[in-house]
């Protein structure tokens, strides 16, 4: 860095555009959850005293226990899977290795309705082995399994990118050291991975506090059951805005968090390492259980939910190829597409703002404006709609006044609004990615760059998003299975006479038609099957071989 | 390293062709916010489309999700008509201003006026019964005869409902607040929660189900869901439905609880009058007669025959309670099952 001599100021400088247009995209996209907050100021009508007389304490417990048992439950079939199949080797580990972030591909919710169809009464397993020999299915323990099975690929990913960028020299060290794979895991590798593990952990207890339909469906009630009985039973959306804020307070602490563990680690990879193959080759009785143990997870949160939708859905599978089914195919891709692209666009306008001004005073917007991850997807989707419809009538008003026709819903009634919930909502998974991968090209760059002047979009487009390149895929793959999964935001949000698969699945089961819902959700699953795909390659290719034999 | 960057202008393009695909507004048209899922409703909005020659759209979801929808969108809302599945959510509706009154002589004539709102801003479309079912041999001859015996303690452990999340059973808990007070009814609420064979989970069907499957030996549902569970592909939920047995319960006094599905036609509405004429469809013969055989709901239009399997039950003495009331009581209603513990 010392060799080029440019002032950190040059390369801020002359670039004012990046930073107006990052300001006013973490503005808009920061607004609807403000709008929550901002609820804080009005009167609730009284339903706070309620509250806390009655049900509060519960929300609270409940929350608490599910999410500390979710991100236990992640961090060790994720954590554990990616350290065996990174760093050991085992019968089967190839396979494994992508076959472990299948379950990203399945709605919890659905996962939810698939083993309570079995599981429950009336439930075939059920009627088989009898109600002695089964534990409830809809209960916290119940709640708990399935939300770890849907939730872990998520840690089991950052912890497999960092343990193949960071621990090949570590292991060297450990072999030094005379460490066996037990205690190369416990001293070293966990400290390498907390980041990772942190950063998994904040994204697996976000999504499981903004979960409604599952904990519903369980009986569960966490506070995102409570904001929406505040809401719908005490007719309160004031009080429901309330509630999230609380969570989102919460959340927030989360991140600080996951920042703190973060920024206590900091980073190895400064340049670019030997990649790792796998170091411990297990044998015998050892490897037979490592593949049992990552074949579990798949089985349980993939391939038996899988079968089972199969078996409902194969007395109905000719719908597939009916008109209708074609549009909600259609319309589920044309979402997940658009949103893709939208939420890694902003993703690196905010990353690329804050690489090139690092000390902003207004940084905490971009950090701020990826909490929508938090929040009841239903209540994000409320703040986003009084956003656009506010907009509009100001524009309708701007109109009256020019004496022009009012341009009317041109937001909330276009797929815009749908587009602009999915950013806000997911946008934390997006700019994640993308920063970590912006953090990995060395700054040296932007120096280099900045002594030939090159512009601030010219250093971007020619230097930085191909070196992220995959992390930008890597959003993009995440997003998109994510919105093709979403529902509450999409059935509230969504024009007329406008259907996609989660809805249709949602209809099915809210008429409380398990086998009705199997068409649908198998068909979002193989809607994200070749995302996914493409993910674990990415994921995979790096030299596979043994640094170390026995 | 120019041949291997992404395209990123094409990228640009797609998003704004995927903004720009959301379908515009047509000619003649009614425009439907619904709360009733699609498949429940849609079959009688093709019928009428066909009659008619109006385009009938629709968005279904969450009844309050699409109030929120409807109060935000003000006056420029496209929605015509306001579907939901109880009374409570009307109330609602028209307490916030969002639905305007319709005065139609087939309206009034078709449907009974405790099925209405007093000044006509909604109107009830179906009935259905929340009756007390009972597993055969285990449970239906000493069977509760009223609502209120839910909470004697013979029946501890032994009593299978779902959350009082949903409305049907808020509604119920209303209309018991409405005939005994509220203090008689948060001791009743206690007394049933403690009843419970389980903390409450999943909806009305897997309560029959479960009573089926031995764990409680009275569900508490609304009647149509036995019906299509009689009437299901599925064969264990056909033999799960044949253990039960239906019990109208209080028909000494008030009568069994009704709710209803309803509809009214919204105060930013651009079609009125093909929302009115749609809504007297609703009401008339054809589409009752569809909403019993279907659907297994009670008519609202009076000579209409329910379903066969809903006549197997027998006719019973329904609550004559007006419906507004429950939407009136709702909040309080809830606040008291928070009270009783009743999750
Ligand atoms: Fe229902």
């Amino acid at each position: 860095m010392a060799a080029v001599a440019t002032p950190r100021s040059a390369i801020g400088a002359g670039f004012s555009a990046l930073h107006t247009g990052a300001r006013i995209a973490s503005t808009l996209i920061l607004l609807p959850v403000a709008a929550l907050a901002v609820c804080v100021f009005l009167p609730s009508g009284g339903v706070w005293p309620h509250l806390l007389e009655t049900t509060l304490g519960l929300y609270l417990k409940d929350s608490a226990l599910l999410a500390a048992g979710v991100v236990l439950g992640a961090a060790v079939i994720g954590g554990g899977g990616a350290w065996l199949c990174t760093v050991c080797d085992f019968p089967g580990r190839r396979f494994l290795e992508w076959a472990l972030i299948l379950p990203l591909a399945f709605p919890a919710y659905i996962i939810a309705y698939t083993y309570t169809g079995m599981l429950d009464y009336g439930g075939w397993l059920h009627q088989r082995l009898g109600a002695q020999a089964l534990p409830s299915i809809r209960s916290m323990g119940g709640g708990i399994a399935v939300l770890s099975l849907v939730l872990y690929p998520y840690l089991y990913l950052l912890v497999r990118a960092t343990l193949l960028q960071q621990s090949a020299s570590l292991v060297e060290a450990a072999r030094t050291l005379g460490f066996g794979a037990w205690r190369t895991f416990a001293q070293l590798m966990l400290p390498v991975a907390r980041p990772a593990i942190a950063a998994g952990a904040a994204i697996v207890a976000m999504e499981t506090l903004s979960d409604y339909a599952t904990v519903k469906h369980f009986g569960i009630q966490t506070f995102s059951v409570g904001v929406l009985r505040t809401w719908f039973g005490l007719d309160s959306l004031v009080g429901a805005a309330q509630l999230s804020t609380l969570l989102l307070f919460f959340t927030a602490g989360l991140v600080a968090c996951e920042r703190l563990a973060r920024r206590r680690a900091g980073y190895y990879n400064a340049g670019q390492r030997e990649a790792l193959g796998a170091v411990y080759p297990l044998r015998g009785a050892r490897a037979w259980a490592a593949t049992a143990a990552c074949a579990l997870p798949v089985t349980l949160g993939f391939a038996l939910p899988a079968a089972q939708l199969a078996a409902w859905a194969w007395p109905a599978r000719g719908a597939v190829f009916s008109g209708d089914y074609r549009e909600l195919i259609a319309n589920t891709l044309l979402l997940g597409a658009g949103a893709a692209l939208a939420t890694a666009a902003v993703a690196v306008l905010l990353a690329y703002a804050r690489r090139r001004r690092p000390r902003d005073r207004l940084g905490w917007l971009h950090r701020a404006a990826t909490f929508g991850y938090a929040a009841p997807g239903v209540v994000v989707a409320v703040g986003v709609m009084l956003v656009c419809t506010t907009l509009e009538k100001a524009a309708g008003a701007g109109a009256a006044l020019a004496g022009i026709a009012s341009p009317g819903l041109f937001l909330s009634g276009t797929l815009f609004i749908l587009y602009f919930a999915y950013t806000t909502r997911f946008l934390t998974l997006g700019f994640n990615s993308v920063e970590t991968s912006l953090l990995k090209v060395s700054r040296n760059m932007d120096y280099a760059a900045a002594t030939l002047r090159a512009s601030g979009g010219e250093t971007l487009r020619a230097i930085h998003l191909p070196m992220i390149r995959t992390g930008l895929l890597t959003a993009m793959l995440l997003v998109f299975v994510d919105v093709i999964k979403e529902l509450p935001a999409t059935l509230v949000l969504r024009p007329f006479d406008f259907n996609t698969l989660a809805v249709r699945a949602y209809e099915m089961a809210s008429n409380e038609q398990l086998p009705g819902i199997a068409l649908p959700s198998l068909t979002i699953v193989a809607a994200g099957l070749l995302p996914l795909t493409l993910l674990a390659r990415r994921i995979a290719r790096r030299p596979a071989r043994t640094l170390m034999r026995r | 390293m120019t041949s291997r960057q992404p395209h990123y202008h094409t990228a640009l393009a797609a998003f704004a062709l995927c903004c720009v695909l959301a379908p515009g507004p047509g000619g003649a048209e009614v425009n439907i916010y619904s709360a009733r899922q699609e498949p429940l409703i849609k079959p009688l909005l093709d019928r009428f489309s066909k009659r008619r020659g109006v385009k009938v759209r629709l968005v279904t979801g969450k009844a309050d999700a699409l109030l929120a929808r409807l109060k935000l969108e003000g006056r420029d809302s496209p929605a015509d008509l306001l579907i939901t599945t109880d009374a409570g959510r009307l109330y609602r509706a028209k307490e916030a201003g969002l639905l305007q009154a319709v005065e139609s002589e087939t309206l009034n004539a078709n449907i009974a006026p405790r099925y209405r709102d007093p000044q006509n801003h909604w109107f009830g479309l179906s009935l259905r019964a929340r009756a007390i079912l009972a597993v055969a041999g285990k449970a239906d001859t000493a069977a509760p005869a009223r609502y209120e015996s839910l909470a004697d303690p013979v029946w501890r452990g032994r009593i299978c409902i779902r959350s009082s999340d949903n409305i049907y059973n808020q509604s119920l808990v209303a209309s018991m607040m409405h005939a005994n007070g509220a203090d008689a009814t948060l001791a009743w609420a206690k007394g049933l929660v403690a009843n419970f064979a389980r903390p409450p989970a999943g909806g009305d069907r897997d309560q029959i189900l479960a009573a089926a499957g031995g764990l409680c030996d009275i569900a508490v549902a609304n009647t149509y869901y036995l019906a299509m569970m009689l009437q299901s592909g599925n064969a264990a939920q056909r033999e799960a439905a044949k253990k039960i047995r239906v019990v109208w319960p209080n028909q000494r006094d008030r009568g069994v609880h009704i709710n209803i599905s309803g509809a009214g036609v919204t105060r930013a509405a651009k079609h009125r009058e093909d929302a009115v004429a749609l809504l007297e469809y609703l009401a008339g013969a054809d589409a009752q007669r569809w909403y019993a055989e279907a659907n297994n709901e009670y008519p609202v239009l009076d000579g209409i025959a329910p379903g066969a399997v809903l006549q197997a039950w027998g006719e019973f003495k329904a609550d004559d309670i007006n419906l507004e009331l429950l939407g009136r009581l709702n909040r309080d209603a809830v606040e008291l099952t928070n009270r009783a513990g009743w999750r």
